[in-house]
């Protein structure tokens, strides 16, 4: 266990030892906490304290932030308990200690795809729990957080006048992070960008589709004014995918 | 002095793009040709762009780019090969990128914790609860 | 097909699954990993995925399941639970290092397989660490509640080293020479540290190669090694190992050619990047060299999909080898993505600048190995990892840029001494990438017997989004000059800096500097040159410095060159107007793969415009930049105060070949044999002043170690002068010390 001193290893009966766990709990001394509950699991592995001890435990790491911890002991119960009623904790547990850890878009986003791979899995396993409406919530969130990077990496190439990687990056983000808030300005982007090569059509049907779903937005009125500067006009052509590839989202958000 | 010169894009082969006729060749022969398009129009698959561009870096000066062109591959709804055609730098403009970002969340990295390593708690408020509850224990209902 | 249905009717329904004899693991887990449900039809193939499905979760010791009616039961005995592992009898290796090996842990459950492959895994620990005859018995102790504790008898045994190490059919080079090529060492008293004089069966295969890489880089292509025996003492407690050769003939690099399958590429071109050169002896590593420089060649000339082969012919009479170099089409595959994974701390952009290839480029091996080169200078980073993954289509490739950054923060409170200086105290706080961003600030403040200084330092690599390195010096200086020249000198200032490339080796650094110098306390003997530099001087000065750098690396060089030349401009307003130039040059040759040879010369030349240079802009020779001779210890001198007065021209140079003490690299002790040499002179002061002065040559010999110590860097430096003035200061032993904490 993970307290510094390796304590006398005593061995204690079940209960006082479980109620001096949940004692440190409460007293928010959750290094100590976790220590004594998995005493409890070490000590008594077959009492009925032992599996509620190991919940316990992933908590009290999970409270010292000490995520890796959390992470391991939670999906130990996982591993030994598929069938108990709190897994569906467990599993959200883990979500949430990998959702704590999400950094800054400018930052390997490692944490965030693990993130968004436990929440779905929460989604997943247990689609009518409490624990799935909030992890739909954050699930939104994190692809949102996803696409930011796309975004940040496309701005990076775009200053840099390297439009094709620019494009691609935020082609990625219309694509794949349809339903984030990041669409707006990677349609604005690519206005950008495609006026910059000189493909003035493709910057017509990215403005048009910028309207087409999000008329108010403030990306929208910077597409047009870039386009009227060129005396160019939104494309208003149906035939071509704007339709087809937005209808899906449009269902969705409205 | 001698700049630092970068090729960045398709590297163009122009015999290869000789070698393209309208209505007879189809998607599958150009990317034969061409390779795969470096993008695709985004909107009606009606389009290959092979884009390609030189960086030369001098001394102090930012990254300048020269000769940067398009080269663009049209088809028709059944894919065949209706027209190709080519633009080079003065068909582009000079845009200015609009400065702002739409906002991201995450944990900034501060001095503080860049010297003390903990990266703390990343909580959006918009996200739904803001920390686990007890084991057992029931989500706030927001 | 009749049968099937007949067997169908006859197997009743399951009524309900029992499980019997779990105690920790529920019902409900048993069956969930079942693949029969209850209301189902027995089925023989079903039943038995079931007994392989429990078994493989590796939660039982026994699992049977029999029909009881239309019942299923399933009886199961548990594992039991690992309470404590106690590992008794080990010395050598660490309770530490071996736990962290175990698969079995408390809470974990016990299986038989765990325990004996921790065994062999233990076994295999010791093997490594020159144990060979150590034996592990795993005790098991019953407990309670299905619990066990677990206890590894270790008997560890006696250390088999390696005696001695022979080669057979070696005539080129001495056993000495090839022991000092490979990495297994023979045991000797003083390598009690070192695991290298350890017998290690995958460190031979390493020697082996070690051993082809160093003959096929000395001319013998047809090198093989044609046996690497260890044979064990009957005591089993030494190693002796027999390495036996074919040395084959030496060869030279016979007719070089270049072949190129590309259109219109000219291998002409090209023929000056080849570094095989007809008549040379043979040597592997110029071949791969040549390669590299042959794919950049081309590359800027726009070839990025090449490949390019050599093809080697050997003449056995006349043993030459002829080469072409075979310029092949290559792929052309471009860059579909960059994915930087591992940066926690560094930020995305700060990585991606400084990469050579951009998404959507065509890919080129040069451009990626140079682009992790780039990553690896910045010194963020303990290890950069470039992979490739096919991308979306067979001519996509996505690179997976796999960082492991390192802790760039520095803080430092040091105390040393050196004898120029006596005591010397220091703190500093360094933090080379703030914030991620790849800036650098520095704040330290040292103070010793002479000395009291403050300093701060901050820089942007990518100034303005541009490759423009600024940043900012703020600089405090209080240094008592009473035994050089009887003054103590207060210097306050800042300088504004930039540098660039201007190609891929030549940096420029531009700097403007505005300083305010103040000469007080001057002794009352004081040579009057000192007395007449009395008071405050404002020096607001530009200047430059123009590198042109092709060593292999910056710390500790061992190959390749650095040419300098710096001018600096006083006189945008201030006091003092000058001009100063400086140009120098370092040379470094490996001799060996530890030994480094070293030549380096440097000199300048300060001109008064229409005023004398100040005493404290001269130059100053002697000390670290002349060893055997005091700080200042040569140049201009006041005959009667025998005060330092520093000159205007100074030139100093030396040769030094460093080598290591045979001890091993990772004790970072190393020696150096070297000889300083160099001149000071002309001094433009008040007549009235009667000057020592002589542009003759001072020259010292002499001997250095430096040890990284566990608490600091250590530099020791014996120098005695060997041609000198009467009226230098000399000093022979040169000591410094520093640790940092």
């Amino acid at each position: 266990c993970s307290s510094s001193a390796p304590e006398p290893y005593v061995e204690r009966p079940v209960e006082p030892l479980y109620n001096e766990a949940a004692d440190a709990l409460s007293r928010e001394r959750y290094n100590r906490a976790a220590d004594l509950f998995l005493e409890v699991e070490r000590q008594h592995p077959y009492s009925i304290w032992a599996t509620k001890a190991q919940l316990m435990a992933a908590y009290s790491y999970y409270q010292a932030e000490k995520y890796p911890e959390a992470i391991d002991t939670a999906q130990r119960f996982i591993q030994l308990h598929p069938g108990n009623k709190d897994t569906g904790y467990a599993y959200y547990l883990v979500a949430i200690c990998y959702y704590e850890q999400i950094v800054d878009v400018g930052r390997d986003q490692k944490s965030t795809e693990q993130a968004l791979s436990a929440l779905s899995e929460v989604v997943r396993r247990f689609p009518d729990s409490d624990y799935a409406r909030d992890a739909r919530l954050k699930l939104d969130l994190t692809r949102d957080h996803l696409a930011g990077k796309e975004m940040e990496v496309g701005r990076y190439y775009q200053k840099r006048k390297q439009y094709l990687a620019a494009i691609n990056r935020y082609r990625t983000v219309i694509e794949k992070y349809q339903t984030t808030t990041h669409v707006p300005e990677s349609l604005h982007r690519l206005v950008e960008s495609y006026m910059a090569l000189g493909l003035n059509p493709e910057a017509q049907a990215a403005a048009a589709v910028l309207g087409y779903n999000y008329p108010g937005s403030a990306w929208y009125q910077d597409s047009y004014a870039l386009l009227t500067d060129a005396n160019l006009r939104p494309l208003t052509d149906d035939r071509s995918w704007i339709t087809r590839a937005f209808d899906s989202t449009l269902d969705t958000l409205f | 002095c001698t700049p630092i010169v970068d090729d960045r894009g398709w590297r163009p082969d122009e015999t290869a793009v000789s070698a393209i006729r309208p209505g007879v060749d189809n998607k599958e022969s150009v990317a034969r040709l061409l390779g795969t398009p470096s993008t695709v129009s985004n909107f009606d698959d009606r389009a290959w762009y092979y884009i390609s561009a030189r960086t030369e870096r001098i001394a102090f000066q930012r990254d300048s780019v020269t000769n940067q062109a398009v080269l663009i591959v049209s088809f028709d709804a059944a894919g065949n090969v209706t027209e190709v055609s080519r633009l080079d730098q003065a068909d582009g403009k000079e845009v200015a990128m609009n400065p702002d970002k739409t906002a991201t969340l995450g944990n900034e990295l501060t001095i503080w914790q860049q010297l003390f390593g903990n990266l703390g708690r990343f909580n959006a408020p918009s996200g739904g609860s803001t920390t686990a509850p007890m084991p057992g224990g029931t989500l706030p209902r927001n | 097909q009749v049968r099937g249905a007949g067997a169908e009717a006859a197997a009743p329904i399951v009524s309900a699954i029992r499980v019997e004899g779990n105690q920790r693991v529920e019902p409900e887990t048993v069956i969930s990993y079942m693949s029969i449900r209850a209301g189902e039809r027995f089925d023989p193939v079903k039943l038995d995925l079931s007994l392989k499905a429990l078994y493989a979760t590796g939660l039982f010791g026994d699992v049977q399941i029999r029909a009881e009616g239309n019942d299923l039961v399933v009886t199961v005995v548990e594992n039991p639970i690992i309470n404590r592992v106690v590992l008794e009898g080990n010395s050598k290796l660490s309770e530490e290092q071996l736990t962290k090996e175990l698969q079995v842990k408390p809470r974990v459950i016990f299986t038989r397989a765990k325990v004996q492959s921790d065994v062999q895994r233990m076994l295999e620990l010791y093997r490594r660490a020159g144990r060979f005859a150590a034996t592990i018995e795993p005790k098991i102790v019953q407990l309670p509640q299905n619990r066990v504790d677990l206890i590894f008898e270790i008997k560890e045994g006696p250390n088999t080293g390696v005696e001695r190490i022979s080669f057979i059919g070696n005539k080129a080079f001495t056993d000495g020479e090839l022991r000092e090529e490979i990495a297994t060492r023979e045991s000797r008293w003083y390598r009690f540290f070192s695991s290298e004089d350890n017998y290690d069966p995958d460190r031979m295969t390493y020697d082996r190669e070690l051993l082809r890489k160093f003959y096929l880089t000395n001319g013998y292509a047809d090198f093989r090694v044609l046996s690497a025996v260890a044979d064990l003492t009957p005591e089993r407690d030494a190693f002796f190992i027999t390495f036996t050769v074919d040395e084959g003939e030496i060869y030279t690099f016979g007719g070089i050619d270049i072949e190129s399958r590309i259109r219109d590429l000219v291998p002409d071109e090209l023929r000056s990047q080849l570094l095989t050169l007809e008549g040379e002896t043979y040597n592997a590593e110029l071949i791969e060299k040549t390669i590299d420089r042959l794919t950049d060649a081309a590359g800027n000339l726009g070839y990025a999909f090449i490949d390019i082969r050599p093809v080697l012919k050997r003449d056995r009479e006349k043993h030459t080898v002829s080469i072409t170099y075979q310029i092949n089409e290559a792929p052309r595959v471009y860059v579909e993505r960059i994915n930087i994974q591992g940066n926690v701390r560094t930020l995305d952009e700060v990585i991606r600048r400084e990469f050579r290839l951009s998404e959507g480029d065509a890919f080129n091996t040069a451009k990626k190995e140079r682009s992790r080169q780039r990553l690896q200078a910045l010194g963020f980073f303990d290890k950069v990892d470039v992979t490739q993954v096919q991308g979306s289509a067979p001519d996509r490739t996505v690179m997976n840029v796999e960082v492991q950054e390192r802790s760039t923060g520095e803080l430092q409170v040091g105390a040393g001494f050196s004898s120029s200086e006596g005591v010397v105290g220091e703190v500093s706080v360094r933090e080379r990438n703030l914030l991620g961003r790849g800036q650098d600030i520095r704040i330290s403040a040292s103070l010793s017997q002479k000395r009291t200084q403050f300093d701060f330092g901050f820089t942007e690599p990518y100034f303005l989004g541009r490759n423009v390195a600024a940043g900012i010096d703020l600089f405090n200086i209080d240094r008592d000059y009473q035994d050089e020249a009887q003054y103590d000198l207060r210097r306050t200032g800042f300088a504004l800096r930039a540098g660039f490339n201007i190609s891929e080796f030549l940096r420029m650094t531009t700097r403007y500097t505005l300083r305010q110098d103040e000469i007080t306390n001057v002794g009352p003997f004081a040579s009057f040159a000192v007395k007449e530099a009395e008071g405050q001087a404002l020096t607001s000065m530009v200047g430059y410095v123009l590198g042109y750098d092709r060593r292999d690396r910056p710390q500790r060089p061992t190959d390749g060159y650095y040419l300098f030349i710096g001018q600096d401009f006083a006189g945008l307003g201030g006091d003092v107007t000058y001009i100063r130039t400086t140009a120098g040059a370092n040379y470094y040759y490996p001799i060996t793969s530890s030994v480094v040879a070293s030549l380096s010369a440097e000199g300048g030349y300060i001109h008064g415009l229409g005023q004398n240079v100040r005493l404290n802009d001269r130059f100053d020779v002697g000390g670290q930049n002349l060893r055997g001779f005091k700080d200042a210890g040569i140049g201009p001198r006041d005959a009667i105060s025998r005060d330092s007065l520093g000159g205007n021209i100074y030139a100093i140079g030396t040769a030094e070949v460093s080598f290591p003490v045979g001890l091993p690299d990772e004790y970072g002790i190393r020696a150096s044999v070297f000889t300083d040499f160099g001149t000071l002179f002309e001094v433009d002061t008040a007549p009235t002043v009667s000057v020592l002065d002589d542009s003759s040559l001072r020259m010292s010999a002499g001997i250095g170690i430096s040890w990284d110590s566990p608490f600091g860097p250590i530099r020791v430096d014996f120098a005695q002068a060997l041609l000198k003035e009467d009226y230098d200061e000399t000093q022979v032993f040169r000591f410094s010390f520093g640790t940092k904490f």
